[in-house]
């Protein structure tokens, strides 16, 4: 078990990993260093903005960048457990790095931004990193490119922060909108976007099964 | 010079016939019309004169400043360090071709080539606002000086840095970090956060879109902006100087290896 999770981190890079660590402790000093009226809404901003992009980031190269690719093919393992093995590396990383963010806050005695519930707080960030992930997956095997994924995401990433604005306004947009339930914290509309995303996660992760079958695409 | 303007030619069609780029920044294309055929109509009409067309002009390059140059950068950042990774880097220094020529030729090269895509998502813009929505021709004028003078410098800007930081750090965390940069370094207000947004190294083509283009350009300008010419003198130099440095630590390297 512990052998197929370091072989995983080698393939991924071990400096990929600690990169989120590296941001979020930047994050933390930078909210530590705010006035007390600043530092809720930049510790969101960690949670709710900035999560999903490193996933995002992360999971464009995390099916074609394995040197080792052809030679997995090879093997009897199901499309599926390739997968999650591939997604549960980024998962469990930024899944780590949010918890160690929020102690980290309790530990400089700075106000965790909890919004609804302690639940609803972590969901504001899991869903959309987990939506992140998947259609990051998704788009590279599309694309057959890691690279062109990430231009996508972050191109979406960008507009979305820039013109979160409109995007919460607008009657079909809100539902897929990263931030909605950061920036609308207990409102219906994210509820609803919450459930639109979840679907979508699913509808990602369906994709990429059928994706990865094709393999003669990414060899 | 022969060389060079090979490498240069040589860029620029490797960039361009990137098929799946240019599906993407169609996506983006249809999503900036899109957002273009947006605008007010009704206020456009009543109020049409130079202004009014000069300010459309630039708030739609800027508008197209929020996303393709993020799309720009990280595309971008594969175009250098996948020699080194492709194991050709000692094949060329083989070659006749210097580091030097080698880094600028790519450097121009793929410069020309987003300069020829975002100049066909400007043309396509401009053709439906006098098309589609009665602009003059003139149009045409204000928003290609728009794009030279928001859009280019950006360019210039970005690639030059999206060449040369992935050799010193791995190609993914810089493209994450761009992103990130480009938000903070040009939307954000320094009073919430601190950020560069309000200095000289602005990217968004704010200062340019302010000073030139803005209808009530007096009320929105800061004292304190810098000037929008130096700005854009600032960027295209610190793309020209950052390969410039880039070639001269290859130098550097080889003599040592």
């Amino acid at each position: 078990m512990f052998k197929k999770i370091k072989y995983n981190l080698q393939i991924f890079q071990k400096d990929l990993f600690l990169f989120p660590i590296a941001f979020m402790a930047l994050f933390l000093l930078i909210t530590a260093l705010m006035n007390d009226n600043t530092q809720a809404s930049i510790a969101r901003s960690f949670l709710g903005f900035v999560l999903p992009l490193i996933a995002s980031g992360l999971a464009a190269y995390a099916y074609l960048e394995d040197k080792a690719l052809e030679l997995k093919f090879t093997t009897n393992q199901k499309s599926t457990t390739f997968i999650a093995k591939r997604l549960s590396v980024i998962l469990i990383v930024i899944i780590l790095t949010a918890f160690i963010f929020q102690a980290g806050l309790k530990i400089l005695n700075i106000t965790v931004p909890i919004q609804v519930s302690w639940l609803y707080t972590q969901m504001s960030w899991l869903i959309p990193s987990l939506f992140a992930i998947t259609l990051s997956g998704v788009i590279s095997l599309l694309a057959n490119s890691s690279n062109l994924s990430f231009s996508l995401m972050g191109g979406i990433w960008i507009l979305q922060v820039v013109l979160r604005g409109w995007f919460a306004n607008n009657s079909v947009l809100k539902y897929i909108f990263y931030f909605s339930a950061t920036m609308n914290p207990g409102t219906q509309d994210a509820y609803l976007n919450q459930l639109t995303q979840t679907s979508l996660i699913v509808v990602c992760i369906i994709l990429t099964i059928f994706l990865i079958k094709k393999q003669e695409r990414y060899i | 010079m022969k060389e060079f303007f090979g490498v240069i030619k040589y860029e620029f069609l490797m960039s361009i016939k990137r098929k799946s780029m240019l599906i993407i920044a169609l996506l983006f294309v249809i999503f900036f019309i899109a957002n273009s055929l947006n605008v007010d109509q009704a206020i456009i009409l009543e109020d049409a004169n130079k202004e009014t067309y000069l300010y459309t002009a630039g708030q739609s390059v800027f508008f197209l400043n929020l996303f393709f140059p993020v799309f720009v950068g990280i595309s971008a950042a594969d175009r250098a360090i996948r020699d080194k990774k492709n194991g050709v880097k000692e094949i060329i220094n083989a070659t006749k071709i210097t580091n030097q020529t080698h880094l600028f030729g790519k450097y121009i090269g793929v410069v020309l080539s987003y300069i020829l895509i975002e100049s066909v998502i400007v043309l396509i813009s401009s053709l439906q606002f006098i098309i589609f929505q009665s602009f003059p021709l003139i149009y045409m004028v204000y928003a290609f000086a728009a794009l030279l003078m928001m859009g280019f410098p950006a360019l210039f800007f970005v690639i030059g840095f999206s060449l040369v930081c992935p050799f010193f750090m791995p190609i993914r965390i810089y493209q994450i970090l761009f992103t990130g940069y480009w938000y903070w370094g040009n939307y954000i207000n320094p009073e919430a956060i601190p950020s560069i947004s309000h200095t000289i190294l602005n990217a968004s083509g704010r200062f340019t879109l302010y000073k030139y283009f803005e209808r009530s350009a007096p009320a929105m300008m800061n004292n304190n902006d810098p000037n929008a010419i130096l700005n854009i003198v600032v960027l295209i130099a610190l793309g020209f100087l950052v390969v410039f440095a880039m070639s001269q630590f290859q130098n550097k390297q080889n003599q040592k290896a």
